[in-house]
């Protein structure tokens, strides 16, 4: 089966004050359509960037980065926005909630930039606003929701438009223990209902522990954990 | 996303942070209102000018004397004549038949003494003209105009009312009786004045005293006192004429010099008043000029106004920026989201605008009578018809084109952030 992810010979980094920073040296990686994958490593590692490439937030200085059949250093502008909206699902640390809408309309919201007609879309909100338990809630502004909850409607955003990759930047990061693993419950089922893969970047050993397989990304390289 | 839907999280934006979208709509506001104020007040003050100085006639209307033009009449707004020269049904035919003259009143005043069934007498002005003719430009408050061929209907001025009912209404003299007196002088020396009289009933009452006149009647009623009174007029008019004036309505002010200039080649003296008015007209664009410029300097200021607010929007909402771009908002996504926010703003401004300024000009217009009644100029004060839709049209839309204008920098910012600096802990 061809991977869902496809990574050879990444590099990538920034420039600073003294000139270019290096963070990611001739990376490497595979994942499979599928596959529960945990990136590990100290701050500053370059975790959150390989995501943010994956993602197409980013475009890789040099490499091979294939995703979901596409090699992202081709795409422009607009070719990248369709990416993030059809091939990944981003979760959030800090949930990235629309403080304004209600937890119904943050899920919409993907469904609309999406282009999906609008009753389509209330009726996956809502279906997915039952998958993780706050069809009760629907109608609350993130204001009105525990930490964990705002983590559930970004887990719910996430999956909107079924995309093939789910990519999670330490989103148990701001909770108690008990909702962060409702929230890695959530992403696991995700994986086993939607066939997604999911790529989690985590500072958390528990966490990090429940993938198929953990790596340890050092020197801008990855390495088994 | 659709404009539609970039305009629904638009006004969720807006919905969210109401009092710095009321502050900013405020600023949009005073200037449209500014604007949409002075427009109307200098708009109103001209067309006021052009009625008072059109002396009850409509605008580009010519006044035709039956006598010959002076070599000078053209340069002047008065009857400026050298020898008698006949109005005739030829004549009609021939004003009538020149460009820019969009009617042709023949009309004959006789002066009478009016004495109203109530008691009391004036002296007036009574004007004949062809009543028949389409597009007689007079207002008919309440009642009717005369029926042509009557020989006892009149319609009055706003000033009989006044005298016979005062503090009522025009339809209280609808009905009334009055006593008309056409005195004729005999002998030379003049000696006493013989009278005829003939009683009339009100059958209408007119919004301006047309050409002057208090009273209106058909043509041949006087005609008929034209031929008892044997007017002695000044020399140079031809008292034989069959009219004694005609009225020329032109198409606009800017056709009266020229169809003055075709009566003059036709040897008619006329009057008018197009260099008064048109001394009057430029001293008012140039008021127009100084009340565009106060108001343009209003408009900026809103709109930097407009620009400094989304500004500061986009930087407290770059996190938003970036995860709407991490689900596949394109640039001009965030773009269309962040200039409907401005246009919307503008338009609620705008629309603030244009009722207070409206409120403003009628305000600013009741304190403008008050003074010119108390120096005796009698002015109708400004009314909500008075406000040039234009001017209202200029400060809504242009308080919603300034403020997208004002926008385009903030929306661009915004569009145009780093995705991975703004999504923050990604």
């Amino acid at each position: 089966m061809a991977p869902i992810i496809e990574v050879r010979g990444l590099a990538h980094g920034y420039q600073g004050p003294g000139g270019e920073i290096p963070v990611l040296a001739g990376l490497d990686l595979e994942v499979e359509p599928g596959a529960f994958v945990a990136l590990v490593g100290r701050s500053g590692a370059g975790k959150t960037t390989l995501l943010a490439i994956l993602g197409g937030l980013e475009r890789p200085q040099s490499g091979v980065v294939v995703v979901g059949g596409v090699d992202m250093v081709t795409l422009n502008g607009r070719q990248l926005a369709a990416h993030r909206r059809r091939t990944v699902g981003f979760v959030f640390q800090h949930f990235g909630l629309m403080e304004a809408l209600t937890a119904r309309e943050n899920v919409e919201l993907a469904l609309t930039v999406a282009g999906a007609p609008v009753r389509a879309r209330r009726a996956r909100a809502l279906e997915l606003l039952e998958q993780v338990g706050l069809a009760p809630r629907a109608d609350h502004l993130p204001g009105r929701l525990s930490g964990g909850e705002q983590q559930r409607v970004g887990i719910a955003r996430a999956l909107a438009n079924r995309p093939p990759v789910l990519l999670a930047d330490e989103p148990t990061g701001n909770l108690d223990r008990r909702s962060g693993e409702l929230v890695l419950e959530l992403l696991e089922a995700a994986r086993r209902d939607t066939g997604c893969a999911v790529v989690l970047v985590t500072h958390e050993e528990h966490a990090a522990a429940r993938a198929d397989r953990a790596w340890l990304l050092d020197n801008g390289r990855l390495r088994a954990a | 996303m659709s404009w539609l839907d970039a305009l629904g999280l638009a006004l969720t934006s807006i919905r969210r942070r109401r009092a710095r979208t009321a502050l900013t709509a405020l600023g949009v506001a005073l200037g449209s209102a500014l604007l949409v104020a002075l427009g109307s007040v200098g708009s109103a003050a001209e067309s006021r000018a052009v009625e008072h100085l059109g002396q009850g006639l409509p605008v580009g209307a010519i006044k035709v004397a039956p006598a010959r033009p002076a070599f000078l009449q053209l340069n002047s707004d008065e009857f400026e004549t050298r020898g008698a020269h006949a109005i005739d049904a030829g004549t009609i035919t021939r004003v009538k038949a020149l460009p820019g003259v969009s009617g042709v009143l023949p009309v004959q005043a006789a002066p009478v003494l009016a004495v109203p069934s109530a008691g009391g007498s004036y002296s007036a002005v009574m004007l004949g003209t062809d009543l028949g003719a389409g597009g007689l430009p007079v207002t008919v408050l309440a009642g009717r105009l005369p029926t042509p061929s009557s020989a006892t209907e009149v319609a009055v001025a706003p000033s009989y009312v006044t005298r016979a009912h005062p503090g009522g209404s025009p339809a209280d003299a609808l009905g009334d009786r009055l006593a008309v007196a056409e005195p004729k002088v005999v002998g030379a020396p003049p000696g006493a004045p013989m009278v005829r009289w003939f009683q009339a009933v009100v059958v209408g009452v007119i919004s301006e005293q047309f050409a002057q006149a208090d009273l209106l009647v058909p043509l041949g009623q006087t005609q008929a006192a034209h031929a008892w009174q044997g007017v002695q007029q000044d020399g140079s008019y031809d008292p034989d004429s069959p009219y004694q004036q005609l009225i020329v309505v032109t198409s606009g002010l800017d056709q009266v010099h020229r169809v003055r200039a075709e009566l003059y080649d036709l040897g008619y003296a006329s009057a008018a008043p197009e260099h008064v008015l048109g001394a009057v007209l430029r001293y008012l664009h140039v008021v127009d000029i100084v009340i565009a410029g106060i108001g343009g300097v209003a408009i900026l200021i809103s709109a930097l106004n407009v620009a400094n607010a989304l500004l500061a929007a986009v930087r407290e909402r770059r996190r938003e920026i970036g995860v709407l771009k991490s689900i596949g908002a394109e640039d001009g996504d965030v773009l269309r989201w962040f200039l409907l926010e401005a246009g919307l703003i503008g338009l609620v401004g705008g629309v603030a605008g244009a009722v207070a300024g409206t409120l403003m000009a009628i305000l600013i217009g009741v304190q403008v009578v008050d003074y010119l009644t108390s120096q005796g100029l009698v002015l109708d004060p400004i009314q909500l018809s008075d406000v040039p839709f234009g001017v209202l049209f200029a400060g809504i839309a242009g308080s919603v084109l300034v403020s997208l204008v004002a926008g385009v920098l903030p929306a661009l910012r915004a569009a145009r952030l780093p995705m991975r600096e703004t999504v923050g802990g990604l």
